[in-house]
């Protein structure tokens, strides 16, 4: 299931996430703790600064000479044994991938948790091509029992309680009830096993792919992704072009961050450097190893100097975990497979609907976000950057009444004389309304009032004040 | 289908020139020096501990067999596998393992790995080619007598670390990787474990629910 689609406009979306009581219990505790295993993390590493400021170096370094990398990256993954694929765009990436099931003659997929395999809305796409699509993420298998889309990139069902899952298992599975979280994972762990076992293709994303070896980085916790890359006879594996990078030594640096940004563990249970499809000398592992490139809008952030630093995420979730703005409408509300700060920087340029240009909007700049950003990414400056791109594109869009005001604002502004008695004016009102309680609710200005509280002006000026004292 | 690797690559490189216009040069920074813990095998066995892993620290190789075999019976397996990496032979497992209940099968060079068959292992014993003593991590090495799903598959793993092989931390091991690239390696830290429902930390989910490292000194 793709978390691209868009079936009432993002407003909407927002007031059903609020309105949803089950959702906002499950984000709140869980959100917090997150963040603070992060904070506790990185607390203990007195080399952590240092590290993100290598890291974001790297990354940068690593995107400036990106062509190089994944030329690189190429010719070693090929020397290995494996075939790389070239997909421009969603589509192509979905047709390479099912073209390459096909000629396996695969009939069961197994795949392991990967955001890029969600952007490009592959599910569906297997599906309708006749495969049996099964994922093995323990969040994942469970939003895809639901019917549900992942709505975070780490714990891609921290939308759902406990007894949801209990509700769900029951239902789907048929089995008695299981109560706990201990029973409801043997019961999933069981069930997946045999697809493990008997499925001919798996598909797992990248953290990252080191071009000096042609190596695939892939970090988790469960051991699914290990099973997907090592069972089946066909692995493939969905990867941003983006996520190469040169060496060993900068895996290590980026590999010292990841798990600590995204949950507080300084290492996850597993990390797998694989190099593609079963070595000469190796007993076991897939036969056939495909690694899909996918660009899909990544070289127009590329190719824009203050969004290009976007492409520096490694999908860490931090910054989800530090936004007042996802904390309270989770993941779904932002219909794209990444959601959050970052999601709300890149989905404009790579979904480019009128509703992904939305997201920047919904923020308060507050800047938390890059406060926690392993890279550094400057996340509020990026999304100043694509809010701009949003109005140049289409003023008309605007209503008259901003560009009134737009207007206006400016022919005060120009004035000495003009500004000092707007602020006068101002004054006045302000007083006006803070002592007038029911003038906070008054349509067209109830949305900004009615959850301030507005101050009380100064009794006089700062300007006469310091003419007064000074002259 | 896709595009080739000259179509997509040209994009990129028109990408990077038109966005380098006003971008200042990325100037590198050096990554930090880590701190060595100063007493490594004391740090692995502290962290790996901290995350549900079990260490047992003994003095030199000839006291593996009987621990292993002491494992085995207190994990009541009945299905042990073992990789057949020339390292494992030295502890003499083999011989301590004849004395418990459990049923040994042995992992040969060559022979490819009947995956179904381990997947109804109840205990699996891999060499461990090194450690990372700051985070509790194994590096395991599949190979020619190592299959990748042998520590994965059974619900409990039981690893062999020389305290010698121990890595002080990721960036000392990246920088040895770096000269002599092998694949695959698999970084181990703790068992499998998820939060997925409601954080709830349960471990076991496709992996192992239980990780013996036996970390053996030169004594």
């Amino acid at each position: 299931m793709s978390g691209a689609s868009t079936e009432a406009p993002f407003g909407e979306r927002i007031d059903r996430a609020l309105a949803d009581t089950g959702l906002q219990r499950a984000l709140g505790g869980t959100v917090g703790r997150l963040a603070t295993a992060r904070r506790d993390a990185f607390a203990a590493l007195p080399e952590g600064d240092a590290l993100r400021d290598a890291a974001r170096a790297a990354k940068l370094g690593a995107l400036a000479s990106l062509d190089r990398h994944l030329e690189a990256l190429a010719r070693a993954v090929e020397a290995n044994g494996g075939h790389v694929h070239w997909a421009r765009d969603a589509a192509q990436a979905r047709t390479i991938v099912i073209d390459i099931a096909h000629r396996a003659g695969a009939q069961t997929v197994v795949k392991s948790k990967s955001m890029a395999t969600e952007e490009i809305a592959l599910n569906p796409a297997l599906e309708a091509a006749g495969l049996r699509v099964v994922e093995t993420d323990l969040g994942e298998y469970i939003v895809q029992q639901a019917g549900e889309a992942p709505s975070h990139i780490i714990v891609p069902a921290i939308h759902k309680t406990r007894a949801d899952v209990t509700d769900l298992f029951e239902r789907v599975h048929g089995t008695d009830r299981k109560e706990t979280a201990e029973a409801l994972t043997a019961e999933a762990r069981a069930r997946l096993r045999q697809d493990f076992l008997g499925a001919e293709m798996g598909i797992t994303g990248a953290n990252f792919a080191i071009a000096a070896t042609g190596s695939l980085v892939i970090v988790e916790n469960e051991g699914n992704a290990r099973l997907c890359s090592t069972l089946p006879r066909v692995h493939v594996a969905v990867m941003g072009m983006e996520k190469v990078v040169p060496d060993w030594p900068t895996v290590g640096t980026l590999l010292s961050l990841l798990a600590r940004s995204a949950t507080g563990q300084r290492m996850t249970s597993y990390v797998s450097v694989l190099g593609g499809p079963r070595g000469d000398d190796e007993v076991d592992g897939p036969e056939e190893f495909h690694l899909v490139l996918l660009d899909n809008g990544r070289s127009e952030l590329l190719a824009d100097p203050v969004l290009r630093e976007s492409l520096a995420c490694i999908r860490c979730g931090a910054c989800l975990n530090a936004c007042p703005v996802y904390g309270r409408i989770g993941g779904h509300a932002y219909g794209f497979a990444v959601p959050g700060p970052i999601g709300a920087v890149v989905a404009p340029t790579i979904q480019g609907t009128p509703d992904a240009a939305a997201l920047p909007f919904a923020s308060s700049l507050c800047g938390a976000c890059r406060d926690v950003c392993p890279v550094r990414i400057d996340l509020p400056r990026m999304l100043l950057a694509q809010r701009a791109r949003a109005r140049r594109g289409d003023v008309s869009g605007l209503g008259r009444a901003e560009r009134g005001l737009a207007r206006m604002a400016a022919r005060v502004l120009g004035s000495e004389r003009r500004y000092r008695v707007a602020t006068a004016l101002l004054r006045g009102l302000t007083r006006g309304l803070s002592r007038f309680g029911p003038a906070q609710r008054l349509p067209g200005v109830a949305a900004w009032t009615g959850p301030r509280t507005l101050p009380e002006p100064a009794k006089e000026p700062f300007r006469r004040r310091w003419e007064r004292d000074r002259g | 289908m896709g595009e080739t690797r000259a179509e997509f690559l040209a994009r990129v490189r028109d990408a990077l020139a038109r966005g380098a216009q006003s971008l200042p040069g990325e100037r590198p920074v050096s990554p930090p020096v880590m701190r060595f813990p100063p007493d490594p095998a004391a740090s692995f066995a502290a962290e790996l501990e901290a995350v549900g892993g079990r260490v047992h620290r003994l003095e030199s190789a000839a006291e593996v067999g009987v621990r292993v075999a002491e494992l085995v019976r207190e994990e009541a397996a009945g299905r042990v596998a073992r990789a057949g990496t020339p390292g494992l032979e030295d502890f003499g497992l083999d011989a301590a393992l004849a004395t418990t209940p459990a049923r040994l099968e042995i992992c040969r060079p060559g022979a490819p790995a009947d995956v179904r068959s381990l997947a109804d292992v109840d205990l699996a014993i891999t060499a461990a080619e090194a450690g990372l003593a700051d985070t509790g991590t194994l590096v395991l090495r599949p190979g020619p007598a190592h299959p990748r799903a042998l520590s994965v598959l059974a619900p409990v793993h039981v690893a062999i670390l020389r305290e010698e092989d121990l890595h002080p931390h990721l960036a000392a091991f990246a920088a040895s990787e770096a000269r002599r690239p092998r694949h695959p390696c698999i970084l181990v830290t703790g068992p499998s474990r998820t939060a997925d429902i409601e954080m709830i930390l349960t471990r076991g989910v496709h992996g192992p629910r239980t990780l013996h490292v036996v970390l053996v000194g030169s004594g």
